[in-house]
C-alpha cells in the first residue's frame, strides 16, 4: 500500500473545509491589500485571522502532542494550499506564528510548552508568534566564524536574567497588531561572543509585554501587501534566565530544524500560488477571444503554455508532498527532499507565473485582474524562508559533499 | 531611410563619436533630472503619479530629445533606430515610466513619419518638434477584450473601433486601451492620437482597416481610468472611448485600408526598442547586484565569496548577449580586458562561469557593468571615473 498519493477522508474534509473557509472569509478580506501604508494593510487584515483562528486553523498547525490537531505536516500542505491560494498575506501571518512556535514546539520543555502555548491553541483572539533569525544586514551566514560576524543579535547573562541587545528585519508579525510586539518571539542571539557559532547561539523566548521593543519600520514589501514584515530593534529586553529554547548555545542548530519543515512548506506556497493563476488563466483562455473567432484556447501555443504550467503544479505538488512526509517521518532523506521541494517550487512558481502572464497578455499587467499580485507574491518564494542561493543551495550543496551521500537515499526508503 | 553601408563598417559594433557622446549626455541627464523623478511613483492615483513626472518629460523635450527620437527627413535629429536603442537604455534604467512616455510619443508619430504625406508631417509634427512643453502622442491600437486577433476575419471581430464618413470628416467611435499617454495630461487626449479603426465594415481586414490622425485635445475622448499597473507606475495608460470623435477626412494615414500594414512597420522598430528596455533594466539590475555583492557580507567573512552566488552574477553578467541582437553583432577584436569580457560573455556562459565570476571579482574592483557599452578608447577615463577600488578588494584580489 505504500507509494499512494491519495488522501485520507480526514485529508479530505480538512481540504474542503479549507477550501470553503477561504472562499467565504479570505477572499474578501484581499480588499485589505489596496490602503496605503503597510500597517493599515496588516491591521485590516485582523478581523480575517480572528476568523481563522476561531474556525481552529492554528490549533490545526500544532502537533497533537502539544495539544494541537495537526497530525503531521502533509496535514498543514493540504489545509496551507487552500488558504494560500486564496490570500497570500494572511496566511503567512498564520504559518509565520507557526515558525514562531517551532522553536518551543521542537526545543521546548513540557514545562515551557505548558506555560506558553495555551493562547495559540484557544480558538479566540489574534494571538501571534515571530521567529526572530533575520537581522538587518542579512543572515545567509548566521554560521559564520570570525571575523565574520554571523548572528549580531546578543544576550548577556546578568543575574538571573538575559539582556538582548541587537536589530531583526523581516520577522512575520513581530511587532504584533500594535508595535508593542507580538504574543511570543523566538529570537536567534549570540549568548557566548567567544565560543563557536554552533555552540555560542541561542534561541530565547521574549513573552509580551517586552520593554525595549522598539518598532521602526514596517517593510513596503513588493507582494504580501497585507502582512507585516518589520524592522526593529530589542534595545535591552530583559527575559529570565529558563527562556532558552533547547540547549544553550545548540541555536544555530534549533533553527536548521526549524527550517526544513518551512522549507517543503514554501513549496506547497508555490503550488498554491501557481494553482490560483493557473485556474484564473485556464477560465480567460476557455472565455475570451481577444477579437478572433475561438476562444483562444483553441491556439496552440495557448493550450501548450496551459499544458506545461499544469504539468509543473502536479510535479510540484508531488515533490512537496514526498517532502512533507519524508519531514513526518524523520527520514534520512528530509532534509534534501524538503530543500529540493522548496527550490524547485520557488522558482517554478515565478517562471510559471510569468508563462501564464504571457497567455493572458497585456491584460494581466493591470492590478484589477490577480495576476500581477500573485506574481509579486511568488517573487518571494525564491527568497525568503532561507534564500535559494544564500541559504538552501548551500544547504543542499553541503549534503552533497558529505562523503556518505547516497544518491539513491530518496527513492529507497521502506515502509515500516 | 536605410544608412549608407560601407564595407569596412560591416559587422562592427563600435560607436561613433557622435553616438558615445549621445550616450554619454543621456547618461547625466538620467542621472541628474530622471532619477529625482522616481518619487513620482510613490502617489497613491496612477494619474497623480502621471501628473507628477510633467515637470520631468518638460526638461526631456526642453533638452532635445524627443528631437533626437524623431528623424533628421521630417525635422528631428535622429539618424537611427540605433541611436534610440542608445538613448533608450541610458533612460530606461533609470526611469522607465517618463521614458516609457516620451517612447510611447514616438511611437505614436510613427505612423505619420512611416505613412503620412509630407504635408501631414508639415502640420501634425510641429508641437514635437520644439524643445519646449510636454507634447504626447499615443498609437491607439489596442482595445478592450483584446486585439492579439485584430486581423480576424468574420465573425471574429478584429478591430471593433470604427470610422465613418460624415462630410470632410471621419466620425471615430470605440474604445481603446493600454495606449500610452493617449488620454493626455488632463483627460482631453493627447496632442496626436494616431488611430486605429475600421474604415470599410464590408471589405476583409487587410483593405478594411484605417489608420487616421486626430489632434488632441477633441470632443468625444472619454476618459473611463488609469489601469492600476503592476510597474512603470508613473506613466499613463488609460482605458478611454472614442464617441463621436471628428477629424477632418485629410487625416488619414498612408492609403484607405492599408492600416493594419501600417501598424505592422511601426511595431517593427519598437519590437527591437522593447528588447533594448530589457537590456536597461537588467543592467540597472546587475549593478544594483554587483555592488551588493562587493560590498555587503552578510554577516559572513567575504563579499561574494561563494560560488553558487557568484555563479549567478557570472551568468547574469552574459546579459551583453541581450544587447547584440538588438544593436547589432560585436565589433572586430580590440585589445584590453573589456574584450575579454565580452567575449566571456558571448560565449556560453555557463561553460565560463568560473572565470567571469574571477574577473568580476578582482578586476571588477574598477569595471563599470556598463563597460560593455563603451568604447575602448574611454576605458582609461571610464575606470577612473569609476569609485576607487576599496583597499578590502584589492587585498581580496591578490589573495586570490
Amino acid at each position: 500500500m505504500a507509494i499512494d498519493f491519495r488522501l485520507t477522508a480526514r485529508q479530505r474534509d480538512l481540504q474542503l473545509e479549507s477550501r470553503q473557509f477561504a472562499r467565504q472569509v479570505l477572499s474578501p478580506a484581499l480588499e485589505a491589500e489596496a490602503l496605503p501604508t503597510a500597517e493599515q494593510r496588516f491591521a485590516a487584515t485582523r478581523p480575517a485571522y480572528e476568523a481563522m483562528i476561531a474556525a481552529g486553523f492554528l490549533r490545526k498547525c500544532i502537533p497533537l502532542s502539544a495539544g494541537g490537531e495537526n497530525a503531521g505536516l502533509i496535514d498543514t500542505a493540504v489545509m496551507v494550499e487552500e488558504l494560500y491560494a486564496v490570500n497570500a498575506s494572511v496566511t503567512l501571518t498564520l504559518i509565520g506564528t507557526v515558525l514562531g512556535l517551532l522553536p518551543l514546539l521542537i526545543g521546548g520543555t513540557e514545562e515551557q510548552r505548558a506555560r506558553l502555548l495555551p493562547p495559540f491553541l484557544k480558538q479566540g483572539g489574534a494571538p501571534l508568534a515571530g521567529f526572530c533569525a533575520t537581522e538587518p544586514g542579512g543572515s545567509a551566514n548566521a554560521g559564520s566564524p570570525p571575523p565574520g560576524e554571523g548572528v549580531r543579535t546578543t544576550a548577556t547573562l546578568r543575574g538571573e536574567r538575559w539582556i538582548i541587545e541587537g536589530r531583526k528585519s523581516w520577522v512575520s508579525s513581530a511587532t504584533g497588531w500594535d508595535r508593542k510586539g507580538a504574543d511570543i518571539l523566538t529570537v536567534l542571539c549570540r549568548t557566548d561572543s567567544d565560543a563557536p557559532p554552533e555552540r555560542g547561539i541561542s534561541v530565547l523566548i521574549v513573552e509580551r509585554p517586552a520593554s525595549g521593543l522598539v518598532f521602526e519600520r514596517a517593510i513596503e514589501s513588493l507582494g504580501y501587501r497585507a502582512h507585516l514584515l518589520p524592522v526593529f530593534n530589542l534595545k535591552g529586553v530583559s527575559v529570565p534566565r529558563d527562556h532558552v529554547l533547547g540547549s544553550l548555545g545548540g541555536g544555530l542548530a534549533l533553527t536548521g530544524a526549524c527550517f526544513t519543515g518551512a522549507a517543503a512548506l514554501v513549496g506547497i506556497f508555490a503550488v498554491a500560488l501557481m494553482r490560483a493563476a493557473f485556474e484564473f488563466t485556464l477560465d480567460f483562455a476557455r472565455s475570451e477571444t481577444r477579437g478572433g473567432i475561438h476562444p483562444i484556447i483553441e491556439h496552440q501555443a495557448v493550450g501548450y503554455a496551459l499544458a506545461d504550467a499544469k504539468t509543473a503544479i502536479e510535479v510540484t505538488r508531488c515533490l512537496c508532498w514526498r517532502a512533507c512526509r519524508a519531514v513526518d517521518l524523520q527520514s534520512p532523506s528530509a532534509q534534501e527532499l524538503a530543500i529540493e521541494a522548496k527550490i524547485h517550487g520557488s522558482e517554478t512558481a515565478v517562471r510559471v507565473l510569468t508563462d501564464l502572464m504571457r497567455v493572458v497578455g497585456i491584460e494581466s499587467y493591470d492590478h484589477a485582474l490577480p495576476l500581477g499580485r500573485l506574481l509579486q507574491d511568488a517573487l518571494a518564494l525564491p527568497l525568503f524562508g532561507g534564500g535559494n542561493i544564500g541559504v538552501r543551495r548551500r544547504q543542499l550543496h553541503a549534503i552533497l559533499k558529505q562523503p556518505g551521500y547516497d544518491p539513491l537515499l530518496t527513492s529507497g526508503e521502506v515502509e515500516v | 531611410m536605410p544608412l549608407k553601408v560601407e564595407e569596412a563598417t560591416v559587422i562592427d559594433f563600435t560607436l561613433t563619436a557622435q553616438q558615445r557622446d549621445l550616450q554619454l549626455t543621456s547618461r547625466k541627464f538620467a542621472k541628474e533630472v530622471l532619477n529625482a523623478a522616481k518619487a513620482a511613483e510613490l502617489l497613491s492615483t496612477p494619474e497623480e503619479r502621471f501628473l507628477a513626472t510633467k515637470p520631468t518629460y518638460e526638461a526631456m523635450v526642453a533638452a532635445g530629445y524627443l528631437r533626437k527620437c524623431i528623424p533628421a527627413p521630417a525635422g528631428g535629429e535622429n539618424a537611427g533606430l540605433i541611436d534610440m536603442a542608445i538613448i533608450a537604455e541610458e533612460f530606461y534604467s533609470v526611469n522607465a515610466s517618463v521614458t516609457l512616455t516620451m517612447l510611447g510619443t514616438v511611437l505614436g508619430l510613427l505612423p505619420l513619419l512611416l505613412g503620412g504625406s509630407p504635408e501631414q508631417c508639415m502640420r501634425l509634427l510641429g508641437p514635437f518638434l520644439k524643445t519646449g512643453g510636454a507634447p504626447l502622442a499615443g498609437f491607439c491600437s489596442s482595445e478592450p477584450g483584446g486585439s492579439a486577433n485584430a486581423a480576424s476575419p468574420p465573425p471574429g471581430e478584429g478591430v471593433r473601433t470604427t470610422a465613418r464618413k460624415e462630410g470632410d470628416n471621419w466620425v471615430i467611435n470605440g474604445r481603446k486601451k493600454w495606449v500610452s499617454s493617449a488620454t493626455g495630461w488632463n483627460r482631453e487626449g493627447a496632442n496626436l492620437l494616431c488611430v486605429v479603426c475600421r474604415t470599410d465594415p464590408a471589405a476583409p481586414p487587410d483593405t478594411a482597416i484605417s489608420i487616421i490622425a486626430v489632434e488632441g485635445p477633441v470632443k468625444g475622448i472619454v476618459f473611463e481610468r488609469a489601469i492600476d499597473t503592476i510597474g512603470h507606475r508613473a506613466h499613463l495608460v488609460p482605458q478611454f472611448g472614442l464617441q463621436n470623435v471628428a477629424t477632418p477626412h485629410h487625416n488619414l494615414l498612408g492609403q484607405e485600408g492599408s492600416g493594419l500594414a501600417l501598424t505592422g512597420a511601426a511595431f517593427t522598430g519598437t519590437a527591437a526598442l522593447v528588447g533594448i528596455l530589457g537590456v536597461a533594466l537588467m543592467r540597472a539590475a546587475f549593478d544594483f547586484a554587483l555592488h551588493f555583492a562587493r560590498t555587503e557580507k552578510r554577516g559572513g567573512v567575504h563579499p561574494i565569496k561563494d560560488h553558487d552566488r557568484s555563479g549567478t552574477l557570472s551568468q547574469l553578467a552574459g546579459l551583453p548577449r541581450a544587447r547584440y541582437p538588438v544593436a547589432g553583432g560585436r565589433g572586430a577584436c580590440r585589445s584590453g580586458q573589456d574584450f575579454r569580457l565580452r567575449g566571456r560573455g558571448a560565449r556560453d556562459h555557463r561553460s565560463d562561469a568560473r572565470g567571469w565570476h574571477r574577473q568580476l571579482r578582482s578586476r571588477g574592483a574598477v569595471r563599470s557593468p556598463a563597460a560593455g557599452c563603451a568604447r575602448a578608447a574611454d576605458l582609461r577615463r571610464r575606470q577612473y571615473g569609476h569609485p576607487a577600488a576599496p583597499a578590502a578588494h584589492a587585498v581580496q584580489a591578490k589573495r586570490l
